[in-house]
């Protein structure tokens, strides 16, 4: 394994949603990344303010198809000259102006979140500290034992699964969440080349890189856009096992030029 | 097919007996083994219990369990898959919903924990994680061959320690041969 980034991340404080259902985070990995996501520790905390004696929601941790909206949040760094892929992203919601979107897929992991019986004395959170028993969103294991992966293309969700909406009360219930993971970088090969016209290189000129899974352009995805510097060079990688391809667009006093690239760029 | 896979039951409502199954995972494949790797189980009770709390075990069981809701099993990475011949059994198909087994016959127990309850109606309740194997498994591998399932269940002093205000969570992480 070649770990580009080891980060955390974690959410701000999410209200309950008054329903039965609410989506509270997303690790989300674009399909343009060039990293294996490793999920090392994902756990929560749940502070109720209001007196509950039915029973307490769960919170549910499955992969997740269709993401979009919340707040994309920021990411923490173990080592501060380590940089995270920008395709790989964490959300979570901002409350009833934002909410996650998503498609749950197969649980992954069930757990209790807590619960106030009559609000008297002490409310307790867990610490992280007591890794067997606290709220854990992923078994709770030796470090590397188990690595759970997100691929690119892929994403993990973190939703609330209630009895009823009034035990995921607006007014009572707040989560907060966080996460720590590494980045396995994925094998690529390299790609370049230089624009130029008339013989002369280009600068300004955008390259488009696109990357699929064979020259059918099967799932082809969006790679890449680059504008050339003064001596008209770009480079780009591919996914080993991929196929590439390149084209170019240039404006120049209203003239519009565009060239092929050279398609199905393989190593 | 080999990978860490993991499956959790829906949460499950007491059955009010002194006896009732949880979660089965069971191993019918001839030659590929499986490894559990964590079982937890959570708890909350919304009811007053000042008699003992019941206890959850983990058992061998004697012969294949069958019967319950098959759960659905989740990746720890898209590129393996679970073989078919590991299956994860529950009670229920949704949430607090009504309890149809699995039916399996404990044998040798492996493991027990209390569960939890609440003497009087106050206060905070919490639902930590309960190992219903020592967390030495991840590392030291208990094995399923072929034809070998484990149990979790209740075991109650009395139908009244497990009432319908008693809910179950249990999740279970394995490795495939």
């Amino acid at each position: 394994m070649a770990v580009s980034f080891r980060g955390t991340c974690a959410t701000l404080s999410v209200l309950g949603n008054d329903a039965t259902a609410q989506n509270l985070f997303v690790i989300e990995n674009g399909i343009a990344s060039r990293v294996n996501i490793i999920v090392r520790r994902l756990t929560f905390g749940a502070d109720s303010l209001v007196a509950l004696a039915s029973v307490m929601n769960v919170l549910k941790t499955c992969r997740a198809t269709g993401v979009s909206g919340g707040l994309i949040l920021e990411k923490g760094k173990f080592l501060g000259s380590q940089t995270s892929d920008p395709a790989v992203v964490f959300r979570a919601p901002a409350n009833e102006t934002a909410p996650i979107t998503a498609t749950a897929g197969d649980t992954l992991w069930t757990q209790f979140a807590s619960r106030r019986h009559t609000a008297v004395e002490q409310q307790l959170p867990e610490d992280d500290g007591e890794r067997v028993k606290t709220r854990n969103l992923l078994p709770f294991m030796t470090d590397g034992i188990a690595d759970l992966t997100v691929r690119p293309g892929e994403a993990l969700l973190v939703r609330v699964v209630a009895a009823t909406a009034a035990s995921n009360a607006q007014n009572s219930m707040q989560y907060a969440l966080r996460c720590s993971w590494d980045e396995d970088e994925i094998a690529t090969f390299a790609i370049s080349g230089t624009v130029t016209l008339s013989g002369s290189p280009v600068s300004g000129a955008i390259v488009t890189v696109i990357e699929a899974d064979d020259i059918s352009m099967t799932n082809a995805v969006l790679r890449q856009t680059i504008t050339t510097g003064a001596g008209g060079t770009w480079a780009s990688s591919i996914r080993t096992g991929k196929v590439g391809a390149a084209f170019v667009q240039y404006e120049s006093g209203g003239t519009y030029y565009t060239a092929p690239g050279s398609p199905y760029l393989q190593q | 097919m080999a990978g860490f896979f993991s499956a959790s039951t829906f949460r499950e409502v007491g059955n009010a007996a002194t006896t009732q199954n949880l979660l089965t995972i069971e191993n019918i494949d001839a030659t590929k083994l499986v490894w559990i790797r964590r079982i937890t189980v959570q708890m909350d009770t919304t009811a007053v219990l000042t008699a003992v709390s019941p206890l959850i075990k983990t058992s061998r069981t004697t012969g294949v369990p069958t019967g319950g809701t098959t759960l659905s099993k989740g990746l720890f990475n898209t590129a393996n898959s679970s073989n078919a011949n590991t299956i994860v059994r529950g009670s229920t198909a949704s949430d607090g919903g009504a309890n149809s087994g699995p039916t399996a016959t404990p044998s040798t127990v492996v493991w027990e924990q209390f569960g939890t309850r609440i003497h009087t109606a106050v206060g905070q309740v919490l639902a930590p994680d309960m190992s219903c194997l020592p967390i030495i498994v991840d590392l030291q591998d208990f094995v399923l061959r072929q034809n070998e399932a484990l149990l979790v269940h209740i075991v109650a002093a009395i139908g009244t320690s497990n009432p319908a205000t008693n809910h179950y969570a249990v999740n279970v992480c394995w490795e495939e041969d």
